[in-house]
């Protein structure tokens, strides 16, 4: 279905209010990143429609602290503050590094990357610990609609889809689904990012994968997993039983 | 570094956070979360829900802070807009809009938003009270119908029994209308 310049304009409001149908969304924002007309308009808009129920007050109490405990779950934060603390200090956190990247953010990543390497000398890190919680799901569930996520697929050998791992645009990244065996007792499965040709762990996944985060830093080109002995290993000891190139989704 | 990130700007403060600084983010969250949880409970009706979509709009702020461009609106505008985008999309999945269809039926019609209730206590928000008091009725209505009450403009055009190209320009001259009184109230463009 084509529409009209003038009917996708006609939207502008409506979509600023998300009151356009649904199967209209994308083909407003599909012209809106092509328009500049438009993309004026509507920024005028998104400048005075969000605050139409501002109401002021307080926010509930304890909120605070729920949002400070999904941030600090061992599953995320852990990388971040015992790994990226060192990298944000020299370079921008964030880049458009999945799809694409040159001049100034390469030299980011490079540098980010290697204080990634670096902090991850000789560790593992449990990326799976308890059931995962509901903020968790609510993070992975909204990481899979948001615009500009790409689905990596680690495939076995024999080709077959073994786990799926959604990343955002911003570097989350979500293992949302396997289907590897559970493993014996005694055993885990981790997780390693390829860079340079160096396998560096992201952590462990523990038997029976289920959803995890982690993130996905520049300069990452590759994900696998391999079935270690509990505990892990600084280096991959064991065949890679699944993979998948975070540049080809 | 930072010393004092009470009197950083918001853009500062997204910088920190995107630098993993949670001091960053509890001072956005000071600023801004009773606004944010104060839109999600105006269109859901549900504290429990309405508490669920603050908690998620400052996870995805740590977790996304690239997303905000100060160009395109304040740190707030930008935290209300996912906030009220959120709560849409849960009315619209959860039926809880036919629970609360039925409850609106009982106590009162649902084009009479009170929005002298509410509990306006700061100047931005006298000021949005007083700019959307201040639109032709038929445009607050629309604008009202749909954000308020989660309808798309087809929804819209049905209950206020108006033509649905009438309705989407009432929404267009409307909001154009409000952000022409928000910039004279110096309320655009400046961090909230």
């Amino acid at each position: 279905m084509t529409i009209s310049h003038d009917e996708l304009r006609s939207l502008l409001g409506a979509y600023a209010l998300h009151a356009v149908e649904p199967d209209e969304v994308s083909a407003v924002e599909d012209h809106v990143a092509e328009c500049p007309r438009c993309n004026a308009e509507l920024s005028e808009y998104l400048m005075a429609a969000p605050l139409l129920g501002d109401a002021g007050g307080e926010a509930p109490e304890g909120l605070w602290d729920q949002v400070l405990a999904t941030i600090d779950q061992p599953s995320t934060p852990a990388m971040q503050r015992s790994v990226l603390k060192a990298a944000r200090r020299s370079s921008r956190r964030r880049q458009s590094f999945i799809f694409g990247t040159a001049g100034v953010a390469a030299a980011a990543a490079i540098l980010a990357l290697a204080l990634v390497v670096a902090g991850l000398e000789g560790r593992v890190h449990h990326l799976q610990g308890e059931p995962a919680s509901e903020a968790l799901q609510r993070a992975a569930s909204a990481a899979s609609d948001a615009p500009g996520h790409s689905d990596v697929y680690l495939r076995s050998s024999s080709g077959r889809a073994s786990a799926h791992v959604v990343v955002t645009a911003g570097g989350s990244a979500y293992l949302e689904s396997s289907t590897l065996p559970e493993l014996s007792a005694g055993r885990t499965y981790q997780l390693w990012t390829l860079s340079s040709g160096r396998a560096v762990s992201l952590g462990l996944l523990g038997r029976a994968p289920g959803l995890v985060a982690f993130r996905v830093e520049p300069g990452m080109s590759m994900l696998m997993i391999t079935a270690e002995p509990s505990g892990g290993v600084p280096q991959p000891d064991s065949p890679v039983v699944a993979s998948g190139s975070l540049f080809e989704t | 570094m930072l010393t004092d990130l009470s009197e950083a700007s918001d853009t500062v403060l997204v910088l920190a956070i995107g630098r993993w600084n949670q001091d960053a983010l509890a001072e956005a969250f000071r600023r801004h979360a009773g606004s944010v949880y104060a839109v999600a409970q105006q269109v859901l009706h549900d504290e429990g829900a309405a508490r669920e979509v603050a908690h998620d709009a400052f996870v995805w702020l740590w977790h996304e802070p690239d997303r905000f461009d100060p160009a395109r609106g304040s740190l707030r505008a930008f935290l209300l807009n996912f906030a009220h985008s959120r709560a849409i999309d849960r009315l619209r999945s959860d039926r809880r809009r036919s629970r609360r269809e039925e409850a609106e039926a009982r106590s009162s019609p649902p084009m009479t938003y009170d929005l002298e209730r509410e509990v306006w206590d700061l100047t931005l928000v006298t000021k949005v009270r007083d700019a959307v008091g201040e639109l032709p009725e038929e445009e607050r209505k629309a604008i009202e119908c749909a954000y308020f009450g989660g309808y798309t403009y087809r929804e819209t055009a049905t209950l206020l029994g108006e033509p649905e190209g009438t309705v989407k320009s009432r929404i267009r001259s409307g909001l154009h209308r409000l952000q022409v009184r928000l910039r004279e109230a110096g309320l655009q463009g400046v961090e909230l």
